[in-house]
């Protein structure tokens, strides 16, 4: 069921119908039912991964609590009995064999996301490397949202593992959390306790909920349908024929890469906030105005924050703080001094962060390489700040001018364009030679607006895309200090329904004829 | 509970008011002479003088020319096909033009595929809803035969071509306004159809069939041969109709190129359908890849695709059946004309060398 069709919106409002009709404690009941519908629609025969994870991480946690709790009980029956010593061997071996629940839960879990996202990728790797011919022709079924819903479960069931919260006893609020159809294609990411209070807590109807949350996703669908929809085939022309346009004119296709994937991305999370903020529930959010970031380490914590936050909770930290490393940043320090005790420590989870987020997007090495240049960045930049610091200090930059914000903000856009084009012209060769066209071909000036931009159509379609990608990027300014939504519902309501209607109409006009037939660009993953 | 009803009735409104706001928006476009299917303003004039009506999809749209036809015959004809025009869009059109004329006889134009493809897309109806001439009517088509998840597709469409047909007006005004002389039809994009037929483009790739080509699509393809029930059903409501009607019809399957005709295996299957057609329903069918003289008739240039006649194939068509109609109608038998099989017709073909 395509998210941008007619179908899921009768869908999401019987569904919201239903969830306000039925008695309180019955509306996560509701949710269960509909995201069941949704995925038996949307990928009936990826359902048995979704029930496996569900299974597992709830048998898993389930059985790692009844560990603990067996423990606490009996230390607490034998606590004259037992010596110390005992009493510590007892922790160690438990802790040991919830670890070992916890691993080898990890381990099929994401083992059935290895195999069903990287086989082909594997099986081409060691074919181009050890010249064999293992067929590589296989399908596998590769369930919806697989790489979302595996993380989400992973940090629910690594969070019970180090007793941060007790995990839940009933088996169909843990498929909820697993499930629940907003966040399944394309996230966020959730952690179990904050989605847990919103899910499973009763909300009340309220008009405010409803027509705010209403108001974010009919905007969602004209970033998705109005603006990502459309610009997908001109970017999709560029990606494929760059070695027939002009420099500018392949620039602007990778600019305009970077406007379609915030505008398909963006615009799904604000359909999904919307309509959770219909239901009364806040989900986590996922971007924060990443265009406007200073540096890419901001970008980062400014573009797919949930994902972010998973990998520097899950990965980044645990590699950090870990006794090897530790030590090693010690050492370091006693013979190279604070910074590179600091720094190379760092740097090393780092690189396993961002090697393993480039995977994440892609099974091509063009992805893993796309991960790598952005820790590169950051790694660089980390290393470099004392020197940064010297230089601005020396050239008497003043960081809270806006001429200098201005520069870091444009300087980061541009940068990051160019890394996000990489791995998506195709293979890696065919990224850089995007890169090279762009600036070999600077000489060829296009005379008018169809040399410039070939694939675009007429004019004044381009101009009213282009008007809405302004006003995303003034709105997502004027959102910096949270005014916009409040500004917005004060006005008449005549105003606002007309401005409604205004979206509505363009959302037919525009987005009902767009060529991309529905898919969202994070729904693959 | 009370902000619940409230919200629901906002939501009924606001989808209310956009419906009707779309269909303010459209309906002018759908009165307007840009568009090759918004022929209601002629068939209005013609109103209660025509005595003959082709209807079909494309094939027929492109084969049949009134003009042609009504000299031959003294007849005033109309040719009310268009592209993929499924089973409803004919039966809604013919009704219409029979309650308003005194239509004789009908000659339904039905492809190799009419009975046996699936009518997913929406496509044929979107050509076929302009040539409504109720608002109404257009409204209870759309709801009635319009799939839900093919709503979208439709909408915009109309929406496209009500802003672009906005978008000219504002430009003619404008022009007007600065005393610059500009011709309307310049926006049209196309020439508009005369009584419903309009002159393709008679360019086509010359493809010349030797033993190379010939051995790799002779027999290369398969005809559809399971019969879709909705559109048999909906072809026998039709029939029965007219048969209701006292009004004549023929079926007719318009000339398709030699390319085709040697890539399908199982023509000889479609032709016994219609056979079936002929008997149950007495009426008659005019299989023109049949006819004897087709290759002396049509070549290359006659097509402008691997189906659809160009204006020089669909004249020399035209020309035909309507001789062959007036033979008919003064009482001769004309079986003679036309082979009896598909086989057969191959058998006698230039390329027969090739097949053995």
């Amino acid at each position: 069921m395509s998210i941008t069709s007619l179908t899921f919106v009768l869908f999401i409002f019987a569904t919201l119908i239903l969830y306000y009709v039925v008695p309180k404690k019955f509306q996560w009941v509701v949710l269960l039912i509909a995201s069941t519908a949704f995925y038996l629609l949307s990928s009936f025969k990826g359902a048995i991964f979704v029930l496996i994870t569900a299974a597992t991480v709830y048998g898993a946690t389930q059985w790692m609590q009844s560990i603990s709790d067996k423990q606490k009980q009996f230390l607490k029956d034998n606590k004259a009995t037992l010596s110390k010593e005992e009493k510590t061997a007892l922790k160690e071996k438990n802790k040991k064999r919830r670890k070992i629940i916890m691993i080898c839960t990890l381990i099929l879990n994401f083992g059935i996301m290895c195999v069903v996202k990287y086989s082909h990728f594997a099986v081409g790797t060691v074919n181009s490397l050890f010249s064999t011919s293992i067929n590589n022709e296989f399908s596998l079924i590769v369930p919806l949202g697989l790489s979302f819903y595996t993380f989400q479960s992973m940090g629910y069931l690594i969070n019970v593992y180090w007793n941060n919260y007790k995990p839940e006893k009933n088996f169909l609020k843990v498929l909820l959390f697993v499930s629940f159809f907003p966040q399944m294609t394309q996230g966020p990411i959730s952690e179990f306790d904050q989605l847990s209070n919103e899910l499973f807590s009763e909300h009340e109807f309220t008009y405010k909920n409803y027509s705010w949350g209403f108001q974010r996703m009919l905007w969602g669908f004209v970033k998705k349908m109005v603006i990502a929809d459309v610009m997908a085939p001109w970017v999709k022309d560029v990606f494929e024929n760059y070695n027939s346009y002009a420099g500018i004119t392949v620039l602007i296709g990778a600019f305009m890469y970077s406007i379609q994937i915030y505008a398909d991305f963006s615009g799904y999370m604000d359909i999904m906030c919307g309509y959770c903020e219909m239901l009364g529930i806040t989900l986590a959010e996922n971007f924060e105005r990443p265009y406007f970031s200073k540096s890419i380490a901001e970008y980062w914590r400014r573009w797919h924050i949930t994902l972010g936050a998973w990998f520097k909770n899950y990965i980044y930290y645990p590699i950090g703080i870990s006794k090897w490393n530790r030590n090693l940043g010690k050492k370091l320090t006693e013979k190279c001094g604070k910074s590179v005790g600091k720094n190379l420590p760092a740097t090393l989870a780092l690189i396993v962060v961002w090697l393993t987020t480039g995977l994440w997007h892609g099974a091509s090495w063009a992805y893993v390489a796309w991960g790598g240049v952005n820790g590169l960045f950051i790694i660089f930049s980390m290393w470099m700040e004392p020197v940064y610091a010297k230089m601005k200090s020396a050239l008497h930059i003043n960081e809270s001018k806006w001429l200098w914000k201005a520069f870091q903000t444009i300087r980061t856009f541009v940068l990051v364009t160019f890394i996000k084009v990489l791995p998506e012209v195709g293979t890696l060769s065919q990224g850089f030679g995007l890169w090279k066209r762009i600036f070999t071909a600077c000489t060829i000036i296009p005379k008018g607006f169809k040399e410039l931009l070939p694939f675009a159509g007429n004019k004044i379609y381009f101009c009213v895309i282009f008007s809405f990608v302004a006003v995303m990027f003034v709105l997502s300014l004027l959102q910096r200090r949270k005014i916009i939504r409040e500004r917005f519902n004060n006005i008449p309501v005549a105003v606002r329904l007309i401005v409604l209607l205004v979206l509505a109409f363009v959302i037919a006009w525009i987005g009902f004829s767009s060529e991309n037939e529905g898919g969202f660009m994070y729904a693959g993953f | 509970m009370r902000d619940f009803k409230n919200c629901c009735i906002i939501t009924l409104s606001f989808v209310l008011i956009f419906a009707v706001g779309l269909v303010c928006v459209i309906e002018p476009y759908m009165h307007q002479e840009f568009s090759q299917y918004c022929d209601i303003n002629d068939r209005n004039k013609l109103a209660g003088k025509l005595d003959t009506v082709f209807i079909g999809a494309s094939h027929g749209e492109c084969a049949f020319i009134p003009d042609v036809f009504d000299v031959e015959t003294c007849s005033n004809s109309y040719n009310l096909s268009n592209s993929m025009m499924n089973w409803f869009g004919k039966e809604v059109l013919l009704k219409k033009e029979i309650s308003r004329n005194n239509i004789k006889t009908v000659y339904l134009e039905i492809a190799y595929d009419s009975l046996t493809r699936d009518y997913k897309r929406a496509e044929g109806d979107i050509y076929t809803i302009p040539r409504i001439d109720s608002m109404p009517q257009r409204l209870g088509y759309f709801f009635k035969y319009i799939k839900f998840d093919e709503w979208d597709l439709v909408i915009s469409t109309y929406l496209n071509g009500a802003v672009d047909y906005y978008i000219n007006l504002i430009k003619i005004k404008l022009y007007n306004f600065i005393g610059k002389d500009i011709d309307a039809n310049q926006f049209s994009g196309i020439d508009r159809p005369q009584k419903g037929y309009l002159r393709k483009e008679e360019s086509r790739e010359n493809i010349e069939i030797d033993t190379e080509t010939f051995d790799s699509l002779y027999n290369s393809l398969e005809i559809g041969t399971e019969i879709n029930k909705k559109s048999y059903r909906n072809l026998v409501r039709i029939l029965n109709y007219l048969k209701s009607c006292n009004i004549d019809v023929a079926i007719v399957v318009t000339p398709l190129p030699d390319k085709t005709i040697l890539e399908y295996k199982n023509w000889d299957e479609f032709k016994s359908d219609l056979d079936k057609i002929e008997t149950d329903f007495n009426c008659k069918v005019f299989d023109f890849n049949l006819i004897k003289d087709r290759y002396l008739l049509f070549d290359d240039s006659s097509f402008i695709d691997s189906g659809h006649m160009s204006y020089t194939g669909a004249k020399v068509f035209t020309d035909n059946f309507s001789k062959i109609i007036n033979r008919v109608n003064s009482g001769e038998d004309v079986s003679s004309l036309f082979y009896s099989s598909y086989e057969e017709m191959k058998a006698d073909s230039p390329y027969w060398q090739y097949m053995n």
